[in-house]
């Protein structure tokens, strides 16, 4: 007998094809079959700055996922005008080896110009300009594909919004590390914000 | 005092060696940070008017004028706008001996000008 566990009142499948096994809803299509429960976006972390840090790190990025996306609200810095940059993290150390390949296009507030960034560092460049007044904090979402394995490339894309100027930028990790978390800092400490970090599954 | 950060929800003290590598990647993002602000381009009529507001601009022309340089030359009489990366504009800050941090801030200054 068919049993919907997410609408227990239901007592027959809500169309064909879709069923539970498991404990997770599945879809069978062309004699393939999909577990909805292992793929989107899951959220696997989420830090809020209650007290003022350095620097904030997710560990635990392996292969589960096929992307992770570490999106934050309200991001201030304790130094007004400061970047925000993001560095890889192997075990709980920090690469700041100079093999960060990076780009960005600055649309600045102020002078509605645009500011074209490019070079390689020891980090991944990923906002400008922030602010540090109540309220003003920094948003965005950084995209990083291929953690957790160690010969692609590891590639980010960037698209965050600050008070001074928007940024949207990506590049690539130049080298074999094998990659398990990543740290994001600014200028000074972070006084505000909530990080979260999620992860993509396609299959 | 240590400083701090947070790892997967805890607050905690840097080591001493995480804190000598943020200290490097302080460092490291500073010229970056600076350049963060630089428009890639300006128009012609926002150079052309900076050297004024720097008091160079008769100096520019004559120093191109006085080149043997058909490059500048031309440069310096077509171009709609002027890149920050040009090696024409690296030539005449060569000439005029203005840093890197000078010129980007024309740049930045430029930009703000309004035809």
């Amino acid at each position: 007998m068919f049993t919907n566990k997410i609408a227990p009142e239901l007592t027959q499948p809500l169309w064909d094809g879709v069923a539970v096994n498991g404990g997770r809803a599945v879809i069978t299509q062309d004699g393939k079959t999909l577990t909805l429960a292992q793929q989107g976006m899951a959220l696997l972390s989420v830090q809020t700055v209650t007290t003022a840090v350095a620097a904030i790190t997710f560990n635990n990025m392996d292969t589960t996922y096929d992307e992770y996306i570490l999106e934050f609200n309200n991001a201030s810095p304790s130094v007004n005008n400061s970047n925000i940059y993001v560095q890889y993290v192997t075990n709980g150390s920090v690469n700041s080896s100079a093999n960060y390949n990076w780009h960005v296009d600055i649309s600045v507030m102020a002078t509605s110009t645009v500011s074209s960034n490019g070079g390689t560092s020891g980090y991944i460049y990923a906002a400008a300009a922030t602010s540090n007044t109540a309220g003003w904090g920094t948003q965005g979402r950084i995209h990083f594909y291929n953690m957790g394995a160690t010969n692609p490339v590891k590639y980010w894309t960037v698209f965050t919004v600050a008070s001074g100027g928007q940024c949207i930028g990506s590049g690539y990790f130049n080298g074999s590390a094998l990659f398990n978390g990543i740290q994001i800092s600014t200028t000074g400490n972070f006084t505000s914000g909530t990080f979260r970090l999620y992860g993509v599954r396609s299959v | 005092m240590a400083l701090l950060h947070m790892v997967d929800g805890v607050v905690l003290e840097m080591s001493p060696e995480e804190e000598a590598d943020f200290t490097a990647r302080q460092a490291a993002s500073a010229a970056d940070a600076a350049k963060a602000l630089v428009p890639a381009t300006v128009s012609r009529f926002q150079f052309r008017k900076q050297l004024r507001v720097m008091g160079i601009f008769s100096d520019v022309d004559a120093a191109i004028a006085a080149s043997n340089d058909v490059d500048l030359q031309e440069a310096w009489a077509d171009a709609t706008e002027f890149d920050r990366t040009s090696p024409n504009v690296a030539k005449m800050a060569a000439t005029f001996k203005l840093t890197d941090e000078q010129v980007d801030a024309a740049f930045i200054a430029a930009a703000q000008i309004r035809a």
